[in-house]
């Protein structure tokens, strides 16, 4: 991958053909878990990576979590959902992606794209039992690839906001 | 890394919102996953908040495991709560006891 880099209104970088199915695979997976949000056993992996996408409001455990989910929770897996396929859609057609593939995202693209990166490291961490602060340097060799692509997502998004606004980084 | 934060700080934080007439509070909480670039982005995108201010309140989220990023109404930290989770960031509102 080749950083983010702005010109005129948008933001540019290029992504190895195996990086973009890495990212479009990711966030395909993040699509699915809350489109089957509704029916995950609570005590599964899944249902914890979606507390991470959804976390308690108020953190009682009780009605008003339980209210604040009921008023909410549509809207923001409709959007979460919708930055996801966001991020996909910046590729463009599959049986273009050659040896690089080229993105530019417009301020709107950037912002989706920022939400979605966040929303599958959030989904990752939740995998790896990534809880707190320093977690990450006790994961298991297994994990070692997943934990990569974790940090390599959290690259892409440090570049992404790097160029949006050098500021921010 | 996350730290408890210093209960006269705490006090003298809430005291503040209470004089203010704001009895709730969003708290954004300190997570693992979330850069800190990212956080400092939110709070000057969607609280507006200026670029020190920003960064001061993301430092306080780092280092004292939470911030508060905004008082009001019920509803209006019930808006923010909703906002900070599109954004992914972990927040929370509650009430400011008296």
């Amino acid at each position: 991958m080749t950083p983010f880099v702005r010109r005129g209104d948008v933001i540019g970088a290029s992504f190895e053909r195996a990086e973009v199915e890495i990212l479009v695979t990711l966030a395909t997976d993040v699509r699915s878990l809350l489109a089957d949000a509704h029916r995950l056993d609570p005590d599964s992996p899944s249902s914890r990576a979606l507390d991470r996408l959804l976390p308690a409001a108020y953190g009682d455990g009780a009605e008003n979590d339980a209210e604040f989910r009921r008023f909410t929770s549509e809207g923001l897996v409709e959007r979460k959902v919708r930055n996801a396929e966001l991020l996909v859609e910046a590729f463009g057609e599959r049986d273009d992606w050659a040896g690089t593939v080229h993105v530019n995202l417009d301020a709107a693209a950037a912002s989706a794209w920022l939400r979605s990166l966040t929303d599958i490291r959030l989904t990752i961490a939740a995998g790896l039992g990534i809880e707190h602060d320093g977690d990450e340097l006790l994961i298991d060799t297994d994990d070692r690839f997943v934990l990569e692509v974790y940090g390599w997502v959290g690259f892409v998004q440090e570049s992404l906001l790097r160029a949006l606004d050098p500021d921010f980084s | 890394m996350a730290q408890t934060l210093d209960q006269t700080e705490l006090d003298a934080q809430l005291d503040e919102q209470l004089q203010l007439g704001s009895p709730w509070i969003t708290l954004v909480w300190n997570d693992p996953v979330n850069l800190m670039s990212y956080v400092s982005y939110v709070f000057r995108s969607y609280f507006g908040f200026s670029k020190p201010e920003a960064e001061r309140r993301m430092m306080q989220v780092h280092t004292e495991g939470r911030a508060v990023v905004a008082t009001g109404t019920r509803e209006e930290m019930e808006r923010h709560v909703e906002a900070m989770h599109g954004f992914g960031l972990w927040a929370t509102l509650q009430k400011v006891d008296a």
